[in-house]
C-alpha cells in the first residue's frame, strides 16, 4: 500500500528463525534500520505470515525444526507470487554443502552466523535497491 | 579357477631350505596351501605386483637385496600383505628391526620345525588382519568425533549469535542512549564474542585436518599481495597497541604454488601472535624472498619484537592446545592454543615447511616456506612422455566486475567459483586450471590447459559457456565474463627434447601464449563492448 505524503514506504522483512532470542534481535535491529518487520518460528509459520503479509525480503534460518529451512526455499519456489521475493539465508551450519543447497533452491545469498550487522544490512539494501533477478 | 588355498611366496635362495619348507606346506598336493617359490628379491616383487598373495615368506640374505631392504622392497609394492622374515642369523636387533619395518614375524633357520613354520604364517596373517582393522575402527572414531565437534560448533553459534546481536543492539544506542563507559563494557563483551567465534571455526578445523577433509585449492598465488592485505587486515589492531607494522620484500618475488585463501588463514595467524605478544611500541616486520637453504622455495617470516619464546617452549608451541604459561603477556591465554598446529599443517599441505627462532625478552621470528609456481612442474604429470602432443588446447576465463571488486573476498570467491565451475567441465586428470591471481587492470583470468584436439577444443568451450550461463554467480549484473580458447601448436623441434626439457619449453610456450591472451582479448572486447 502506497502511502501519499513525504513518508516512504517501509520495506517489509520476514525474519524466519526458531531461536527467539535470534528472531528478537534481528527484529530490533532491522527496526532500528527502518525496515517493517514480521516474525515466524517455523516452516508453516513462515509460509502462512509470506502470503499474508507479501514481504519485500525473506530472512530464513536453515536450522528449523523437521529440516524446515530447504523446505520453505521449496514452498516459496513453488508459489508463482513468492518466488519472486529474494531470501537470504542464515544459517549456524557448515557452509561447505549448506551453501550450494540454499543457492540451488532459489536463496539469493547465504551467510553464517554471527553475521556482522553491516554485513547483512548491505546485503538487505542490495537485494531490495537491485533489478528483480532471474530466480534460476 | 577360484584358489581358495592360502597363496605363499617364498623367496629364499637357498634350495635344500626351500625344499625344506615346501615340504612343511605339505608340498603341491597340500589343500591348504599353495607355495611358489623364487630365488631373487626383483623376481619376488614382480610376482607380487601381478599375482595374490597372502603371505610372504622373506629370507634376509638374499643375492640381490640385503638384510631388511628386501623387507622395505616387499613393503613397497604391497603393503597389505604380510610378511615373515627368514634368517640364519641369531640378530635380536635385526629381528626388532624388521618387525618395526613391518615384518609380522621373525623366523631363525633351523629352530623353526613343521609346526612353528605353519603357526609363524597363519599368526603373522591374523596379526596383519588385526593391525587393519584397528586402522579402520581408528579412521571411524575420528569421524564420529568430527561429527560431534561440528554439531557441537553449530550449536554454539546460535547463542553466540543472539549474544552479539544484543550487545550490537545496546552499543549503538538502539536501546537508548549508552554511556561511553557502557559502550566501552559492551565492546569487552563484542570482543570475546569475536573471539568464542573464532574458537569454533579452529575447532572445526582441526577435526577437518585430522580426518583429512582440509580443503586446499594449490594455484598460482601471489604471497607478496596476500602478506600486504593480511598487514592492512591487523593494521587496526596494531595500532591499538601503537606497534609499528612493517613489511618488507627482498628481491624477486615470483609466484607461489600455494593456496591464497589459507595463506592469508596463516599469515593472520602469525601476525594476531606477534601482535599478542609485543608490548607497547614494539615491531612487527613481515618478510619474503627466496628461500637460500633450497632453490624453487620462497621464505617468509613474521617477526616482533615481543616477549620472546623460552626454548623449552620453543618444541611444543605447534602442537595441539599449546597455550604460553605466561600470565604476564595480557591476554596470553585466550583461543583455544590451536592456531600454530593448524597453521602448520597447512603449510605442510602445501609443499612448505614451518618453524620458529626467538630470544627471550629480544623477540620471535616465525618462519615458512612454500614452493614457487612452477608451470613446468605442474604439467609433467600431464605431458605423459611417450605421449607427445602436437598441440595443446589454452582456454581462458576472464573475469572482472564493473564497478570494481567489492572486496579481495569477493574476487576471491568469484575465481572459485570459476574454478570449480571449469573443474567440474573438464575431465579430471586429464586437463589443468591454473587461475592467474596477478591481475594489473583488474580482470582476473583463470586459464585451463587441456590435450583436447582442435575439434574437441571447441566442444569443451561451449560446455563451459553453457554452465556459465546457468550458473547463479555469474548472472549478476555487475560481473562480467568471457571466454576465449585457442590451439597451441607444438613446434616439431620439441620433440628432439629429453622430458624434463620438454615440458620446460611446452610451459614457456604457453605461458607466452597466456600473456598474448591476458591483454590482447580484453583491449578487443572493450571496443566491441563484447562481454556476456
Amino acid at each position: 500500500m502506497e502511502q501519499k505524503g513525504s513518508q516512504m514506504t517501509k520495506k517489509k522483512i520476514l525474519i524466519v528463525d526458531d531461536d527467539p532470542d535470534v528472531r528478537l534481535g534481528l527484529h530490533i535491529r532491522l527496526k532500528a534500520s527502518h525496515y517493517e518487520t514480521f516474525l515466524a518460528s517455523d516452516a508453516m509459520m513462515a509460509i502462512s505470515e509470506a502470503r499474508k503479509v507479501q514481504p519485500d525480503l525473506v530472512i530464513l534460518d536453515l536450522g528449523l525444526p523437521a529440516g524446515g529451512g530447504l523446505s520453505v526455499l521449496e514452498r516459496f519456489r513453488a508459489n508463482t507470487y513468492l518466488a519472486a521475493t529474494p531470501v537470504i539465508v542464515v544459517s549456524a551450519k557448515d557452509p561447505a554443502v549448506n551453501r550450494e543447497e540454499s543457492l540451488k533452491r532459489g536463496a539469493k545469498d547465504f551467510f553464517q552466523k554471527p553475521v556482522k550487522n553491516e554485513t547483512l544490512l548491505a546485503a538487505i539494501q542490495r537485494l531490495l535497491e537491485g533489478d528483480s533477478r532471474d530466480v534460476s | 579357477m577360484n584358489d581358495e588355498r592360502i597363496q605363499v611366496l617364498l623367496v629364499e635362495d637357498n634350495p635344500a631350505y626351500a625344499r625344506l619348507l615346501a615340504e612343511a606346506f605339505g608340498g603341491t598336493e597340500s589343500e591348504a596351501f599353495r607355495l611358489t617359490h623364487l630365488t631373487r628379491l626383483d623376481a619376488g616383487l614382480d610376482h607380487l605386483s601381478k599375482n595374490p598373495v597372502d603371505v610372504v615368506l622373506l629370507d634376509l640374505g638374499l643375492p640381490d637385496a640385503d638384510g631388511l631392504r628386501a623387507v622395505q622392497g616387499v613393503r613397497s609394492v604391497a603393503p597389505s600383505v604380510p610378511i615373515v622374515v627368514l634368517s640364519g642369523r641369531r640378530d635380536p636387533e635385526l629381528a626388532l628391526e624388521a618387525l618395526r619395518q613391518g615384518a609380522q614375524d621373525y623366523l631363525v633357520k633351523g629352530s623353526a620345525e613343521n609346526e612353528v613354520m605353519l603357526r609363524a604364517v597363519r599368526y603373522a596373517m591374523e596379526r596383519h588382519r588385526l593391525v587393519a582393522e584397528t586402522e579402520l575402527v581408528r579412521k571411524r572414531q575420528l569421524q564420529v568425533r568430527d561429527e560431534f565437534f561440528s554439531h557441537v560448533s553449530h550449536e554454539l553459534r546460535s547463542p553466540l549469535t543472539a549474544i552479539y546481536e544484543f550487545a550490537s543492539i545496546l552499543a549503538d544506542g538502539i536501546a537508548g542512549e549508552c554511556s561511553p563507559c557502557q559502550r566501552g563494557y559492551l565492546n569487552i563483551i563484542l570482543r570475546n564474542a569475536d573471539q568464542l567465534e573464532s574458537m569454533i571455526d579452529d575447532l572445526l578445523e582441526v577435526t577437518r585436518a585430522e580426518t583429512g577433509k582440509l580443503t586446499i585449492e594449490l594455484q598460482r598465488a601471489s604471497l607478496r599481495a596476500i602478506a600486504a592485505e593480511a598487514v592492512e587486515t591487523v593494521g587496526a589492531a596494531a595500532a591499538a597497541k601503537h606497534l609499528t607494522l612493517c613489511i618488507e620484500l627482498e628481491g624477486e618475488s615470483p609466484p607461489v604454488y600455494a593456496d591464497p585463501v589459507r595463506l592469508r588463514q596463516v599469515l593472520l595467524n602469525l601476525l594476531n601472535n606477534a601482535i599478542k605478544f609485543t608490548p607497547d611500541r614494539g615491531t612487527v616486520t613481515v618478510r619474503t624472498e627466496m628461500w637460500q637453504r633450497r632453490p624453487g622455495h620462497v621464505l617468509a617470516s613474521v617477526s616482533d619484537t615481543g616477549c620472546g619464546i623460552p626454548p623449552d617452549a620453543l618444541e611444543h608451541i605447534f602442537e595441539r592446545l599449546y597455550q604460553t604459561g605466561d600470565d604476564s603477556v595480557e591476554g596470553g591465554r585466550k583461543g583455544l592454543g590451536l592456531g600454530l598446529y593448524i597453521s602448520r599443517e597447512l603449510i605442510r599441505r602445501q609443499a612448505g615447511e614451518i618453524w620458529a627462532e626467538s630470544q627471550v625478552g629480544r623477540g620471535s621470528t616465525f618462519y615458512f616456506t612454500l614452493p614457487v609456481f612452477s608451470l613446468a612442474g605442474v604439467l609433467s604429470p600431464i605431458l605423459k612422455p611417450g605421449e607427445r602432443r602436437q598441440s595443446l588446447a589454452l582456454i581462458c576465463l576472464s573475469l572482472t566486475a564493473s564497478m570494481g571488486w567489492r572486496s579481495v573476498e569477493a574476487k576471491s570467491a568469484a575465481v572459485l567459483a570459476g574454478v570449480h565451475l571449469l573443474r567440474r567441465c573438464i575431465l579430471p586428470d586429464l586437463d589443468l586450471v591454473l587461475p592467474q591471481m596477478e591481475s594489473s587492470d583488474g580482470v582476473e583470468r583463470i586459464f585451463i590447459v587441456a590435450l583436447a584436439a582442435p575439434s574437441g577444443v571447441e566442444v569443451l568451450v561451449n560446455r563451459i559457456r553453457g554452465q556459465l550461463e546457468r550458473t547463479r554467480e555469474f548472472k549478476d549484473p555487475s560481473f562480467y565474463w568471457r571466454i576465449s580458447s585457442e590451439s597451441v601448436q607444438i613446434p616439431r623441434e620439441f620433440e628432439e627434447l629429453s622430458d624434463t626439457e620438454f615440458c620446460a619449453a611446452v610451459a614457456d610456450l604457453i605461458s607466452l601464449r597466456a600473456d598474448t591472451h591476458g591483454t590482447e582479448r580484453i583491449a578487443n572486447d572493450q571496443e566491441e563492448n563484447s562481454y556476456r
